[in-house]
């Protein structure tokens, strides 16, 4: 199985994206919606990873 | 705020029509393709799986779980970010095994029957209570904003309505197997509407409920205890586990399974899918909050899960009360509408054709396609009873959430089926069974009845699921490894697992064309059908009915296969076909189709990157070569099916690649087969200068064989035998050529000494007898010099041509006179010659040459041939007949040929019309060296010469000699 670099990188960064920023999004006094705009940059970065490429899937 | 049932009536049938006229509208082709095809039609279209429970329960869960509101979504949204690892294998597989359900996947991979059974059964448990929730939604909304109105007309009228749309638009032509445009493109407009509808009330919570975003924020602080509901965390476990339901249900769900692979119209919809569901989903949950807050400022009484649709209402707002009424019909709808559809095909393919199928007689098409519409039907009308015989509504909620659940079941089986090529049917079928019955038990089972029947210990609801999941998969990875896997649930195994590519067996079949086919399907499925089914596979696989090659057919029975699978069921499918086009009793032993793993890699070169496109290039490079070697190659399988066919081999035998690969031996011809196969068995390894009659031409071909062993490594498993063909047919042909030119040399050389020694004696002799002659008075001695002088001229013309011959023969080169030849001229001048011999017969010539035929070289060799040639030609034919000289310039060569009327060439001796002494002649008349010197002498003048049967157009069974030379040109020349 051939995954493509970008998926990797996209995988890697999200579950580090979520491993920092949780504490922030969850804070007690912070704006509700900060879970929402990572929810949107996970999107985003699975928007580019997922752009047209060539794939090994036979 | 109260609406007239009327309205709510109108405004609900109104918007079911606009779905009929959608789907309507694409069925006919009104909508341009490039929008119905667009992977955002089918992103939207996957917005199916936001039903009831995230247009409504979204508010509900986040009042009481905060952020964990969100676990559905990020659960589905994970799925799909992960789609290259679970998506995108499975969406190949069900494309190319036309596979449209879960159990049909199931079912082909464990290669059972029950497989597929089982899941269809788990799955009605899971489903049947979503459905009753949908027409359970859409009724208490009519009755919280008409009260007056009957629940139960209104949610007859909502399931009536609903059938027909599915019946009309999901059963398609009957086959089960086509895409459903008009259907996506419905679905898609209904997830569309409910988004919009969900952000218009969410924008109207804002602005209407608290005056603005900033005034909202500022409530918001002023409500800490709300605040830290919001973001307080879940018990431990919840929201993971919640969060696993919802990845599963993904693949798991039928509605899913059915719009993601079954609806796909290009893999790239997937990939923009990957992303775009999620933002859809996370558009879809932006609202909630908003919703939510502006519901409980408001003070509203009715059920927080219906604020979406009462906000308006609580506000005294009509329009967005009834934008939030259409939005929540629409996500009811689109559901029922998908899960039965899909639901209807697995209980098509898994319940009812295993125990009652249709008879040859019958149409096929026109039988499943009522059995479809009736299960559609069926099921509408069961989900209704779901709802309508429970006197407690609040349990259906609760069992359609619990039955959520058993989705999950599932997906140990699946993950399997894609990473653990050793899980079989028995493991699949004890862990599911096992995890079923934990999830039916302890948790479908108290919630619907009220009761707890059985009891473990203190366990809450996620520590069952867990417990469940656990039994699954342990049972299911457990008795995989004790029990043993058929050889058809390997091979199953090898095509789902994502590591190996899709793998054909080479075995033979017992079907030897598309006919015998038709014929043996003709016996389950009716000829009819038969027929259509194999046509449709030939067409999909662009080929030729006449096909025969077995490469071919085995194509055709995997196509068939996938095509049968798409209309019976897989099980169903893979037992007619083994039943009726089974392989031939050696099937087992053969080895993995090369040419079918070639021409898949073929087929995806383009997206091949990184280090497997390097390897495909080095694999293309090797293959190159092998192609383009001089040397026919030519590699055969265990069963003598041909593999590789190179460019050589092409040329040699007049087959190409495309027809010989796949063929077997025998096939190519009984000339070939002969040689080859007394070859492959024979003990020698090399053979020397076989000759081969082929179009009626010899040919000297040497053999070279080398046996490809069976490797003890899994991963090469191919043997067989290489053969490799020289052609020497060339070098033959020069060394026969050279040959015959030293014959002519030696002859020559000895003509030259023997004209020597015999001519001065011959003089003396007929000096002597010229002197008798003149000299005696006696007649009687007078007659007998004139015979010696006679005899002594004859002789004297045989040594004169003997020393003509050996000079044409040891001419130099360099003392040969080089000029421009016009061989117009040449021959007028020959014709002319020939005619001064009174004494033959009186012939008619006819001319054609080209004026501007020159060649370069001796004139008086050319003119000496041609004489040679157009004596010999009036000598074969009849008085009064007629000698054609033909002259053309070919490409770079002038062409002359001479053709008599006579009696031709026979064929036994037309190899030997060129050796010197060799004539047909009378004795006396000819002294067979004619021919001998034109053949040096054209040879002398860079020519060739051919000898053969004058043309049949002509009608004309003579002689046709021709004369090839190299054209001069002044152009050329010059240069």
């Amino acid at each position: 199985m051939y995954i493509p670099p970008p998926t990797l990188i996209f995988l890697v960064f999200s579950y580090l994206l979520f491993l920092l920023s949780v504490e922030w999004a969850m804070q007690p006094h912070g704006a509700w919606y900060r879970p929402l705009l990572i929810c949107f940059l996970v999107i985003g970065l699975a928007a580019w990873s997922f752009r047209e490429q060539n794939s090994d899937e036979l | 705020m109260n609406f007239e049932l009327s309205t709510l009536f109108a405004l609900g049938v109104g918007y079911l029509v606009i779905l009929f006229g959608i789907a309507y509208i694409t069925e006919r082709g009104w909508i341009p393709e490039r929008v119905v095809r667009h992977p955002i039609v089918y992103v939207l279209s996957l917005g199916v799986f936001a039903s009831v429970w995230s247009y409504y329960a979204s508010t509900g869960n986040a009042f009481r779980d905060g952020f964990g509101y969100l676990a559905p979504f990020i659960g589905i949204s994970l799925a799909f970010l992960l789609s290259p690892l679970l998506l995108r294998p499975i969406l190949n597989l069900t494309k190319t095994y036309q596979l449209s359900s879960l159990a049909d996947l199931l079912s082909f991979r464990y290669r059972s029957p029950w497989a597929g059974t089982l899941t269809t059964l788990v799955m009605l448990l899971v489903v049947m209570p979503l459905l009753s929730l949908q027409i359970e939604a859409v009724a208490t909304t009519v009755s919280l904003l008409s009260p007056d109105a009957s629940q139960t007309t209104l949610a007859i009228t909502f399931c009536l309505l609903i059938t027909l749309f599915a019946i009309f638009f999901g059963t398609g032509k009957g086959s089960g197997r086509e895409r459903h445009e008009g259907l996506v493109m419905t679905i898609a407009f209904e997830s569309l509407v409910k988004l919009l509808a969900l952000l218009a009330v969410g924008f109207f919570a804002v602005y209407k409920g608290f005056g603005s975003f900033d005034l909202m924020e500022q409530w918001v602080r002023e409500q800490p205890e709300l605040l830290r509901r919001i973001k307080e965390p879940a018990a431990p476990g919840t929201f993971q586990i919640m969060v696993l339901v919802f990845f599963s249900a993904a693949v798991a769900t039928p509605q899913m399974f059915y719009m993601t692979f079954h609806e796909n119209n290009h893999p790239r919809a997937l990939s923009v899918a990957s992303w775009g569901l999620p933002l859809y989903f996370l558009l879809l949950s932006l609202p909630v909050l908003p919703i939510l807050w502006a519901g409980l400022r408001s003070g509203a009484l009715t059920p927080m899960e219906y604020y979406p649709v009462t906000l308006g209402s609580h506000y005294e707002s009509e329009l967005f009360t009834l934008i939030g009424f259409i939005g929540g019909m629409s996500a009811a709808s689109g559901l029922i509408i998908v899960i039965t559809l899909a639901l209807s095909t697995m209980c098509l393919n898994h319940l009812i054709l295993p125990v009652w199928q249709p008879s040859a007689r019958q149409d096929i098409y026109r039988w499943l396609l009522w059995k479809r519409r009736a299960l559609i039907a069926a099921l509408i009308w069961g989900g209704f009873l779901f709802y309508y015989i429970p006197d407690n509504q609040q349990s259906i909620r609760a069992v359609s959430n619990t039955g959520l659940i058993g989705s999950l079941q599932f997906l140990p089986a699946i993950v399997a089926l894609l990473y653990w090529p050793k899980g079989n049917k028995k493991g699949f079928m004890a862990g599911l069974a096992a995890g079923t019955a934990i999830w039916f038990i302890f948790l479908v089972l108290p919630v619907a009845s009220g009761t707890n029947f059985f009891t473990l210990g203190n366990m809450n609801t996620r520590e069952i699921v867990a417990l469940s999941l656990v039994c699954n998969i342990a049972l299911f990875m457990l008795v995989s490894l004790l029990t043993r896997s058929s050889t058809e649930e390997r091979i199953s195994a090898d095509i789902c697992s994502v590591d190996n590519l899709r793998r054909q067996r080479r075995a033979g079949l017992t079907a030897s064309s598309p006919q015998e086919f038709i014929a043996q399907l003709t016996k389950p499925l009716g000829e009819r059908t038969a027929t259509r089914e194999v046509m449709q596979a030939l067409r999909d696989l662009n080929m030729d009915k006449q096909e025969s090659r077995p490469q071919a057919l085995r194509q055709l029975r995997s196509r068939l296969e996938a095509n049968l699978s798409g209309l019976l069921g897989p099980a169903i499918a893979h037992d007619l076909i083994d039943r009726f086009l089974p392989f031939t009793s050696t099937s087992e032993s053969v080895s993995a189709d090369v040419t079918a793993i070639e021409s898949r890699i073929e087929a995806y070169r383009s997206n091949l990157s990184g280090m497997a496109a390097d390897l495909d290039n080095l694999r293309r490079y090797h293959r190159q070569i092998l192609m383009d070697l001089p040397l026919g190659v030519c590699s055969l399988g265990p069963d003598e099916q041909i593999i590789m066919w190179n460019h050589a081999m092409e040329k040699l035998t007049g087959i190409t690649t495309e027809e010989a690969v796949g063929m077997h031996l025998s096939e190519i011809g009984s000339a070939w087969y002969k040689l080859l196969n007394k070859f492959l068995h024979g003990e020698t390894a090399h053979q020397h200068k076989l000759t081969i009659t082929v179009n009626g031409g010899k040919r000297y071909i040497s053999l070279h064989k080398a046996v490809i062993e069976k490797s003890t490594t899994r991963r090469i498993e191919q043997d067989g035998i290489i053969i490799l063909l020289e052609d020497l047919t060339e070098t033959e042909l020069l060394e026969e050529e050279l040959a015959h030119s030293e014959r002519l040399a030696s002859i020559g050389r000895l003509a030259a000494g023997v004209a020597h020694e015999i001519g001065n004696p011959i003089t003396g002799i007929a000096c002597l007898a010229q002197n008798i002659r003149d000299e005696t008075s006696n007649d009687e001695l007078r007659s007998m010099a004139r015979q010696i002088i006679e005899q002594t001229d004859r002789t004297s013309r045989i040594v004169q041509s003997l020393v003509n011959f050996a000079h044409s023969g040891s001419h130099n080169k360099a003392d040969q006179r080089h000029e421009i030849v016009q061989v117009a001229t040449c021959i007028e001048e020959a014709i002319a010659l020939i005619s001064l011999n009174k004494k033959g017969k009186h012939m008619h010539f006819d001319v054609h040459c080209e004026t501007n035929a020159r060649i370069l070289g001796d004139s008086q060799q050319l003119l000496q041939v041609l004489v040679n040639l157009i004596n010999n030609a009036r000598d074969a034919s009849p008085a009064e007949s007629t000698i054609s000289i033909d002259c053309e310039r070919i490409a770079a060569s002038i062409q002359i040929s001479v053709s008599d009327e006579g009696s031709g060439i026979p064929e036994a001796i037309r190899d030997r019309v060129f050796e010197p002494f060799f004539t047909t002649k009378e004795p006396g008349e000819g002294t067979g060296l004619g021919l001998a010197l034109v053949y040096s002498l054209v040879e002398n003048l860079g020519g060739h010469i051919d000898i053969m049967n004058a043309t049949a157009k002509r009608n004309n069974p003579g002689a046709r000699v021709v004369l090839s030379f190299p054209c001069y040109d002044e152009s050329l020349n010059k240069s």
